[in-house]
């Protein structure tokens, strides 16, 4: 019973990990950019979430709310007037940037809010649990898992049944013909890379909610996300789910056979399946 | 009246002068052929008419009006359509969602707008059945049919055929012929180049 419960554990904990990925996933599918910055981006999310919580003494469920549209023009304009720039040929120009962008946000939110540990303020219902028959499952992960499959299927639906989400696609399929057709690329990459920012800011309340942040955790938050996307299959976001609960399993299983082994087993289990299938487990049929 | 007017258009490329001074007058309602060797010029001088290319001297006018410094996509806007020598279909999107994309953008119009055009576009260009095909997965004559049927969502007053025969067979020739004279005959002004003859005669 204890192996159903600590494997149930690991698939909600994927939720975060998808979470973590989406907007990663829907940046790398769009434009072909890795953002180095996206585990830092999450980071101060939350330290927003903080900010909002503190000063209109909100909620921190509320404070998302205010927090999203802000998150959202932040990423169209660090799209449109910075990331933009770096697109082209060559690939480097934009992980140079993002990095530089990583270590500016570490610096700044050390600067700005010390590297004391933070929490966003929980209430009753944030550490409630629900039994369900043996096992006991907190109402945190199990809104964080059913969050990332609402990310998941909010935007499966925006690609595939909205307008917009047919112009992110033919800019994906074809930049230079889709701008022929009249759509503007940068415009449609810096959307991209606000509704990134959104999904990010739903990360964060629940990085925020679960557990301690501090300014240096992004790194660590990009390593899980990019696992999770790499085992899901590039431009999968049902893959990116099952990566993040392969990630979210591995975990939790090393953790309850040797706690030490909690984050090494993560890695391991993702180097197994790029041994495994390299291109991960739902590839797109080209490219 | 005339749809499109060339004044002393000239394009070069460095030292290689692609168009020069090209002058002619193409008037509403016409179907004209041109036929030029490879590297003629062609595909450079429908650049220039689309602007996606720039002239580096001389006018073009369109229904009138002076569009020698205007966008292509607002010329697209104004009713010029072209279809591309080289099929570039979304691959990804469906043969319908292709259409979509060139009306909803081209004609700066909603879905709700275009959807029906969209459908009787592909009526025509008898790729109807393959609606919900992805583009990738079509035949040469059905890529040609459907750069044909893109250029036709947005509804152009001017069309612009870039070697659309090209490669083709005999017989899929014959066919696609009679989807353009259609086209024509329903009042679209056609240029139309190959660098083979028969199928402009
Ligand atoms: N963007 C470009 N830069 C440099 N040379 C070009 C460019 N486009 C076309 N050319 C050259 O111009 C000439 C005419 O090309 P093109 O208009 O494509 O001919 P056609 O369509 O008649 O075969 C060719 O020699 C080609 O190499
Ligand atoms: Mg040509």
């Amino acid at each position: 019973m204890i192996w159903i419960d600590t494997i149930i554990q690991g698939i909600l904990l994927g939720g975060l990990y998808a979470l973590f990925a989406s907007g990663l996933s829907l940046v790398f599918g769009i434009m072909r950019l890795v953002n180095l910055a996206h585990g830092d981006l999450i980071v101060m999310g939350a330290y927003l979430i903080l900010v909002l919580v503190t000063l209109l003494g909100l909620s921190p469920f509320l404070a998302v709310f205010v927090a999203v549209p802000l998150m959202f023009a932040l990423g169209w304009f660090l799209q449109k007037f910075l990331l933009n720039r770096t697109l082209g040929e060559d690939i480097l120009p934009p992980l140079l940037v993002t990095f530089g962008l990583s270590i500016a946000l570490q610096n700044a939110l050390l600067e700005g809010f010390s590297a004391d540990s933070q929490r966003l303020p929980t209430n009753a219902l944030t550490t409630a649990s629900v039994d369900a028959g043996p096992i006991t499952l907190g109402v945190m992960p199990l809104l964080t898992f059913a969050s990332a499959v609402l990310v998941i299927v909010g935007l499966n639906q925006l690609f595939y049944r909205t307008e917009l989400g047919r112009a992110f696609r033919a800019t994906s399929d074809d930049a230079t013909t889709a701008s022929l057709m009249g759509i503007k690329p940068a415009n449609i990459f810096a959307t991209a890379t606000g509704i990134a920012l959104v999904i990010v800011t739903i990360a964060a309340l629940y990085l925020g909610l679960r557990a301690n942040f501090d300014p240096n955790i992004g790194p660590a938050r990009l390593i899980y996300a990019f696992e999770a996307v790499i085992i899901g299959g590039l431009g999968s976001l049902w893959g990116t789910l099952l990566g993040g609960i392969i990630i979210g399993v591995a975990q939790t299983v090393g953790a309850a056979i040797n706690p030490e082994w909690q984050i090494l087993a993560g890695h391991i289990a993702f180097l197994v399946v790029l041994l495994v299938r390299p291109r991960g487990l739902f590839p797109r049929a080209n490219d | 009246m005339t749809m499109l007017a060339l004044k002393n258009v000239s394009k070069s490329f460095g030292a290689l002068t692609v168009t020069d001074d090209a002058s002619f007058e193409v008037p509403e309602g016409q179907a004209l052929g041109i036929i030029g060797p490879n590297g003629a010029g062609k595909s450079t001088l429908f650049n220039l008419i689309t602007g996606n290319l720039r002239s580096d001297k001389g006018s073009i006018h369109f229904q009138g009006r002076d569009v020698t410094k205007v966008s292509a996509m607002e010329r697209c806007l104004t009713g010029i359509g072209r279809s591309f020598q080289i099929p570039q279909p979304f691959e990804k999107l469906t043969v319908y969602e292709n259409l979509l994309v060139a009306a909803t953008h081209g004609r700066n119009l909603s879905e709700r707008d275009v959807r029906d055009d969209c459908a009787d576009v592909l009526e025509r260009t008898e790729l109807i059945k393959r609606a919900n095909t992805p583009a990738g997965q079509l035949s040469l004559l059905e890529r040609k049919r459907l750069e044909l049927s893109r250029a036709m969502a947005t509804q152009p007053k001017l069309l612009l055929l870039d070697e659309i025969a090209g490669g083709l067979t005999e017989g899929e020739c014959q066919a696609l012929i009679q989807t353009i004279k259609d086209i024509h005959a329903q009042g679209v002004t056609i240029i139309w180049i190959e660098h083979v003859l028969h199928a402009l005669t």
